[in-house]
């Protein structure tokens, strides 16, 4: 059956000499080079799902009454956007857990993308001939926060009411184009009808087809330059090690496809997330503390409470203060995200290209730099929910805002130095172990190049 | 590995192998159909079973009418009667314990009986080597996991991950089709997909062969000579194009129209802000409202209050929501440009956060501070409601107030700026 099938194509195809090479592509084997796996494997969830959403979700803000089976909004006038998202939790069979499991897999594809992105940075993969692969990872990862965003703001309840008021802000604040930006992008000032088709335009078809197809991409240059390899015996530039294609790396990478999928079941199922019925309706006079953004957003949201009040004018044009924290630092760290493989060039004067990676230890400089990056953002993430972690301590906001304006320095700076140090001792103690042993290998010759 | 293709690692093709590893395997192959066959049957009979005992369960409990309660009930402790959706749910449970336990015990058997050919295919072996001259390679088979172990052990686990699967499989059918809740659906999904990745990770480890394989990487740039050759194609395909200022001329007008066409149809969308981002809302005269739509008047608030207004025919609207309070009147603090502004110590401001646009709406009494909840700046409602701690720069917009005769409250004028977050254009 499958022979014969085979046959059929084969001899309209003439595919068997791909088809050999393919199943004899050799993959490394690495618990870290299954991350971008488990991001496309949500991603590929997220499709499933959302597919099954959109049947039901209606993209229009027209007030209706509700009448569903959630008695304590019976009677609430609501938009009819948050009428059908009441609709799938809880009249529509497996709603809730199609619902619950779309926004897991949102969560996790982000999580996902951020641990692989650090891989590749702490073992510097993204050196030449790699740089592009890096440039369409950073691509994707603003690619999917966005829609992150556009998702949870879609569903009409005060959360993400306030969230689009928030994304509202930072864009009309850009200087010069702002007020345009805005006007395409929201259809007038929010909350108004005409934003919702536009968000649900972006987050079903626009971003997902960019994200598929810069997958599509990414894959295709890995393929095209075959994967990286730690450090080892046989590792070096010019050989791969690890399993090949057919059968044992597709059983994996299969199993893995079905072991993520069982973990977005199983939180889909069992962990609430994002219950929209207690916020209730978007209305523009309703307030409600103690709100923030998803959590790859609370970034942002912590520069936004911690930046002062900044506000100046160019020629009697005014650059709001939001500007710098909401729009500028963002787009500054995507630029340096961006060309960080051209910098990290300079720094180290290295132009060669490389197929083998370096532990975190042996680039001392660069670890320390991306402990200190992901301090930074920890802190700004603490202060994007600065009232609650208040509330929590007992203490008090405008106080701890203070004290987080010191940190978001100190601890930084803090991590860097104690990482930096702990690749120092660490090196030592290698090159130690090594001279003992006295062994030439590829690991002991990028120990001397390096620095 | 060979010098001319490296890419092919040693395997030991069926003539090298020894005749009566090939006879094990093919013994252990059929060995296998079998207990998968058995598998399967048992499991199906199990299932069936099942269903049938509850659906015959089902039957029982409805033909009781619910006053009686049901006579044999496993879990039940107390006498109270539960609700229908209770008892669907504990029938979906014990119907997954039933499956599970079908299946686990269709596994136990396919693999006893795999384990029964093992043994007696190790003990033909032994019978016939003990009958030969020992080798030293048969020797080394004993050490470690033999061959046969592994399979039986991967067979054991593979199969266990499956009869998970199958039994959560069927659970979530049974969930789904009786109107189960999201828990009892997500837990099974869950169950069945972990199943399924179990059985394909297991058996990567456990029932492939394991070889490190080695390839050589490419270059990753182009050669020299390759490069080359590519340039002179296309080169030599440029010269072909006659008449080329044509050709750019037609790229650059073709770009032109499309860019026309992309920002005419960015008109459609809303292409230039309106005049709504400078307007400042009130108009002199209009009467200040309620929520629940009726005057505000000079009597409406004690000092030390605050209630949320609208100008007259905007009830509800984002832009134009007002908090007014009243403080007492020696506190105030205003520029004097501003002193008729607070008849009797009333103060309104836009309700709109000059930061990012959230609802003003907390107010704390003993400071005369407006706090917005989702930054956490704060206004000083004494002083023109200027920003005193937070992320805001400008303070909110006040609204100007005056008294008729009749003490309703009225606005003097629009706001004193355009209320919102701040934009390049803001006056």
């Amino acid at each position: 059956m499958i022979e014969s099938t085979a046959r059929f194509v084969d001899s309209r195809l003439r595919l068997s000499k791909f088809v050999r090479r393919a199943m004899n592509h050799v993959f490394p084997d690495h618990w870290s080079f299954m991350l971008g796996e488990v991001a496309l494997y949500s991603f590929v969830i997220l499709i499933i799902t959302g597919v099954y959403l959109a049947m039901f979700f209606k993209d229009t803000t027209t007030p209706v009454i509700y009448h569903g089976s959630y008695t304590p909004l019976d009677g609430v006038k609501m938009a009819a956007a948050y009428r059908s998202v009441l609709h799938i939790s809880f009249d529509v069979p497996a709603g809730l857990l199609i619902r619950q499991m779309h926004h897991w897999a949102a969560d996790i594809f982000l999580a996902a993308i951020i641990v692989h992105q650090a891989r590749i940075f702490f073992t510097a993969a993204y050196r030449k001939p790699r740089e592009l692969n890096w440039i369409v990872g950073v691509t994707l990862l603003i690619l999917a926060i966005a829609n992150g965003y556009f998702g949870y703001s879609m569903c009409g309840d005060l959360l993400s009411g306030a969230g689009m008021r928030i994304g509202y802000a930072i864009l009309l604040s850009v200087p010069v184009i702002g007020p345009w930006l805005t006007f395409i992008f929201f259809g007038g000032t929010v909350p108004v009808a005409a934003t919702l088709p536009r968000f649900f335009a972006l987050h079903i078809f626009v971003v997902p087809a960019l994200i598929a197809a810069l997958i599509g991409v990414h894959l295709l240059i890995i393929w095209r330059q075959l994967h990286t390899n730690f450090p080892g015996p046989q590792r070096t530039e010019k050989l791969i090690v690890g399993s090949r294609l057919w059968p044992s790396y597709t059983l994996k990478s299969l199993g893995l496809f079905f072991l993520v999928f069982a973990l977005i079941a199983f939180l889909g199922g069992l962990v609430q997330i994002d219950p929209v019925w207690l916020y209730g309706p978007y209305n523009p006079v309703a307030i409600l503390p103690g709100a923030q953004p998803d959590w790859y957003l609370g970034w942002v949201e912590g520069a936004m409470r911690l930046f002062p009040g900044v506000n100046f004018r160019i020629g009697g044009y005014l650059v709001p203060e939001v500007f710098w924290p909401g729009f500028f630092f963002p787009a500054m760290m995507f630029v340096l995200l961006y060309v960080w493989p051209f910098i990290e060039k300079l720094i180290s004067l290295d132009f060669r290209p490389h197929n083998v990676l370096r532990w975190p230890y042996q680039q001392p400089f660069c670890t320390a730099l991306g402990c200190a990056t992901l301090a930074f953002l920890v802190v700004l993430e603490f202060a994007g929910a600065d009232d609650v972690v208040a509330l929590a301590g007992h203490a008090h906001v405008g106080a701890l805002r203070d004290l987080l304006r010191i940190l978001v320095f100190v601890v930084p700076a803090a991590t860097g130095a104690i990482s930096y140090l702990i690749c120092l001792w660490w090196r030592r103690r290698r090159a130690s172990d090594n001279a003992g042993l006295n062994i030439g290998n590829e690991a002991m010759e990028e120990l001397t190049q390096s620095q | 590995m060979s010098e001319e293709n490296p890419n092919q690692e040693k395997r030991p093709t069926a003539d090298e192998r020894r005749p009566a590893d090939r006879t094990v395997e093919r013994d252990l192959r059929v060995a296998r159909a079998e207990s998968w066959l058995l598998f399967g049957g048992v499991l199906l009979w199990k299932a069936v079973g099942s269903l049938v005992k509850g659906i015959g369960r089902t039957a029982r409990k409805e033909s009781m009418q619910t006053p009686h309660p049901p006579v044999e009930s496993d879990f039940r402790k107390s006498e109270e009667p539960r609700s229908l959706e209770q008892e669907a749910e504990s029938q979906a449970g014990r119907l997954l314990v039933h499956g599970a336990e079908a299946s686990f015990r269709a596994a136990q058997v396919s693999v006893a009986a795999l384990d029964a050919v093992i043994e007696k295919h190790e003990q033909r072996e032994q019978g016939r080597r003990a009958g030969e001259s020992e080798r030293a390679e048969d020797r080394n088979l004993d050490q470690g996991i033999s061959p046969l172990r592994q399979e039986r052990v991967g067979t054991v686990l593979v199969a266990c991950a499956i009869a998970v699967m199958a039994a959560a499989g069927f659970g979530f059918l049974f969930i789904y089709w009786t109107g189960g809740s999201n828990m009892l659906l997500g837990g099974n999904l869950a169950l069945f997909l972990a199943g399924a990745g179990a059985a394909l990770v297991l058996w990567s480890h456990w029932l492939t062969a394991h070889k490190e394989a080695v390839a050589p990487r490419e270059p990753a740039a182009s050669s020299p000579r390759e490069s080359a050759a590519a340039a002179v194609v296309f080169r030599s395909g440029v010269e072909d194009v006659q008449r080329r200022r044509l050709l750019t001329g037609m790229g650059v007008l073709g770009t032109g129209f499309i860019a026309a066409f992309v920002v005419s149809l960015m008109k459609s969308m809303g292409f230039a802000p309106d005049t709504t981002l400078y307007s400042r809302v009130w108009q002199r005269g209009q009467r200040l409202m309620s929520l629940d739509n009726t005057p505000v008047s000079i009597n409406s608030l004690r000092p030390g209050s605050m209630m949320l207004v609208f100008p007259e025919g905007s009830i509800g609207s984002e832009k134009a929501q007002t908090v007014l309070l009243r403080v007492r009147e020696d506190l105030l603090r205003l520029p004097a440009e501003r002193k008729n502004w607070a008849p009797e110590g009333y103060l309104a401001y836009s309700r709109v956060c000059t930061h990012a646009g959230c609802a003003v709406g907390m107010y704390e009494t003993t400071t005369h501070l407006l706090m917005c909840p989702c930054h956490q700046s704060t206004f000083d409602v004494l002083n023109g409601a200027q920003p005193t701690g937070g992320p805001a720069a400008r303070p909110l917009p006040q609204l100007p107030l005056y008294a008729d005769s009749q003490g309703i409250l009225h606005a003097g004028d629009g706001f004193s700026a355009p209320p919102g977050p701040g934009f390049w254009g803001m006056p």
